[in-house]
């Protein structure tokens, strides 16, 4: 092979590549765009924000009583019914039974005169509650609302009494029985309603690897590039007959022609990284700046891919679909459109057969 | 007339011919047998959480083994891993996930503990306070005896007692206590049919968005075959308004074979009105006409198309609604998928 010749051809053959530059900034921009609106709704498109309903239910209580008026605002304040149960006081049973006859509440919760009292005074006048058909997922969760309520109402219970009678056994003075047990109910309330310091609360991307953004940022980028075959397949096979005879003429074979050409297609993917990684910059999911250097060999991938597409495929329109088809097809397979997490088990385990891939992990690791 | 329907036959096997358009054509039928070969089947409306005990205390073993086989909206599941936990709530095969940490047990009976349980949610997460408080309640059951103790064993009330007696006494009086009926309950007024609690679901396929996307694409192959022939000079010799009646019988012919096979599939598989689906899809098959027109009325060179097409088929593809759900779609997004039509197919 004549290394003169294969110079003098990488030259020409960049210089073509440069005329192409605009219009791989126009397809890299266009594809970026609906990239970085997925990126940054990714939460929302892939996991569905369903909320359920606060569930409407009744409440009959006697209103002339403070100390019920009292338990029962310590409790409609706790996190979990607030975000569970939109409550309608009733002034008669009769009234909230009617409302529950006309499905305008879900359920009805009829609590005893002197409540609050007859637990103070270990009488323990149960809370009823009253549901209509009692098997749907609404009743369901008034159901376990309150069992919860109860139990732990019934937990603090069992550890007074646990005192009392031990106590008792053990003939300990009442007055300090009381006063004993005085201080552990106050703790035991405190810890009751101090119950979220137990709880960290964390979003499922701190057990991942990389945040769900960033590692659709990864997967748009790989995605972005390979879109952009639709422009250098053209730009393969506009190559005219009489070119290559006259690279052959001059002492280059078939192999240093796409030698050169490959290095102008790495030169147009480059550039096409720098825009997405300025992009992504601008827009908060910035990539590490050694990207830049590790993305020449993953450049280089990406074109070794077109070009064989491109002299596989002799018309421009069918190499095309083929792209559209195949890239977009790969993709998904390979968690590059939707997270592979979020793919079925069967299509997950076929991902270890997908070269993509790897391209697509061995991404994630250069950009983050 | 005769001629018209000619020219418009030999449109259709034309287009037929092409390879991409019987493969959508396959790839709708094969879809349709897909979908009718998949059993229905019911499922449970449980909420599933994940639950992790890396702590060895006994009491959290404990607490983490009761929840599991708590009888409740939520089904609380066993994972070994956090690994297993994550892949669990990105599947939404768990609604949120609870890790209890080791080291967790030891000051767990103390308000805000150096080591917290984490809880892990995702957007679609459901009731995740009731969840927790489910959890909570578990736990407090075990660290309100641990805390009466501890205090216990501090007071002057109990100084003159053997504690180490004491404390077996508080704990059987206490574990008799919680398995009595003198301490407070609800009338459990569901609990034991929680197993009843099911849907019928069938596994979704997009199959109207696939039709909808194909007849597009149809469309597009159309205008593809008109721009080929221009370029090949074969309606040079035409006026302008047979130059039109042409472009409308290529898009027109390519798209009536995806229609008339879509109408049937989808009606297979979603069932429905038979009238207002026809409606719909003719309806929608004449947007895709008019949508192609006014692409040909722009772009008159195919090697001007061939790079445009690519550009208008992946965005209709992402915005389309087979891939997303264009219900989720911010207002910007919303009005950039509005520019294609599968979006409102």
């Amino acid at each position: 092979m004549n290394l003169k010749q294969l110079q003098r051809t990488i030259f020409t053959d960049l210089r073509r590549a440069v005329r192409q530059l605009p219009a791989t900034a126009v397809y890299t921009l266009i594809f970026l765009l609906v990239s970085l609106i997925v990126i940054k709704n990714g939460e929302k498109l892939f996991f569905n924000p369903n909320q359920t309903a606060q569930v409407p239910v009744g409440l009959h209580m006697q209103m002339d009583d403070a100390d019920d008026e009292a338990g029962f605002a310590l409790v409609e304040e706790m996190q979990s019914f607030r975000e569970t149960l939109q409550i309608k006081r009733f002034a008669t049973e009769d009234e909230g039974l009617k409302a529950l006859a006309d499905g305008e509440i879900t359920a009805l919760i009829l609590i005893p005169d002197d409540f609050v009292n007859g637990i103070y005074a270990n009488e323990n006048k149960p809370i009823r509650i009253v549901f209509k058909e009692n098997n749907t997922m609404e009743e369901h969760i008034v159901n376990d609302l309150l069992l919860n309520s109860a139990q732990l109402l019934g937990t603090a219970q069992a550890v007074e009494f646990t005192l009392r009678q031990v106590n008792e056994e053990l003939s300990v003075d009442p007055d300090e029985t009381d006063a004993f047990v005085k201080q552990i109910n106050a703790n035991d309330l405190t810890y009751v309603l101090t119950r979220e310091g137990l709880f960290d609360p964390e979003n499922y991307d701190n057990l991942s690897h990389l945040p769900l953004s960033k590692q659709l940022a990864a997967c748009y980028t790989l995605l972005v590039l390979s879109l952009l075959s639709f422009l250098l397949t053209p730009f393969y096979q506009g190559r005219k007959t009489a070119y290559v005879i006259r690279q052959r003429a001059a002492g280059l074979n078939r192999f240093g022609i796409r030698i050169s050409e490959l290095i102008s297609t790495i030169f147009l993917l480059y550039f096409a990284y720098v825009i997405i990684f300025t992009s992504l910059m601008i827009a908060g999911f910035g990539a590490k700046w050694t990207s830049l250097l590790w993305m020449i060999p993953i450049s280089a991938v990406i074109g070794l891919f077109i070009h064989v597409l491109a002299y596989t495929v002799k018309s421009s329109a069918y190499a095309n679909l083929v792209i559209l088809i195949g890239i977009v097809l790969l993709m998904y397979i390979s968690g590059g459109l939707v997270p592979m997490e979020l793919l079925p088990r069967f299509l997950q385990k076929l991902s270890s057969f997908n070269p993509v891939y790897g391209l697509i992990r061995l991404l994630q690791g250069i950009m983050y | 007339m005769k001629l018209i329907l000619n020219r418009f036959l030999i449109l259709c096997k034309r287009s037929l011919k092409q390879p991409v358009n019987l493969a959508m054509l396959l790839a709708l039928v094969l879809l349709a047998v897909i979908y009718r070969q998949i059993p229905s089947s019911e499922k449970s409306m449980y909420i599933p959480v994940a639950v992790l005990c890396e702590d060895t205390d006994p009491d959290m073993q404990a607490a983490a083994e009761e929840l599991i086989q708590k009888n409740s909206i939520f089904h609380f599941y066993r994972v070994e891993s956090r690994e297993e936990m994550y892949r669990d709530i990105m599947q939404k095969k768990a609604n949120s996930g609870f890790l209890i940490p080791d080291g967790f047990g030891k000051n767990a009976n103390y308000p805000n503990p150096e080591i917290k349980i984490t809880v892990y949610t995702s957007p679609s997460s459901l009731l995740p306070s009731l969840c927790k408080d489910e959890f909570f309640n578990l736990i407090f059951r075990r660290t309100a005896v641990r805390a009466m103790k501890e205090k216990a064993a501090e007071a002057s009330i109990y100084s003159g007692f053997d504690l180490t007696e004491l404390m077996k006494t508080l704990d059987a009086t206490y574990d008799h206590f919680q398995n009595s009926t003198e301490i407070f309950r609800v009338e459990d007024a569901s609990g034991g049919v929680y197993n009843d609690l099911t849907k019928e679901e069938k596994a979704e396929l997009p199959i109207r968005k696939f039709a909808g996307l194909f007849i597009f694409a149809a469309g597009m192959i159309g205008i593809a075959t008109y721009l080929k022939d221009t370029d090949e000079r074969l309606y040079t010799r035409l006026r302008l308004s047979e130059r039109w009646y042409m472009r409308s019988l290529h898009i027109i012919s390519a798209i009536l074979p995806m229609t008339i096979i879509s109408y049937p599939v989808i009606l297979i598989t979603e069932g429905g009105n038979a009238l207002a689906l026809l409606g719909k899809v003719l309806l929608y098959a004449a947007v895709c006409v008019l949508y192609s027109l006014t692409l040909c009325l722009v772009i008159r060179r195919s090697s001007v198309y061939q790079k445009i097409l690519p550009v208008i088929l992946t965005m209709s593809i992402i915005m389309g609604g087979v891939i997303f759900d264009v219900t989720q779609f911010e207002k910007a997004l919303k009005v950039l998928s509005m520019l294609f039509p599968p979006y409102y197919f």
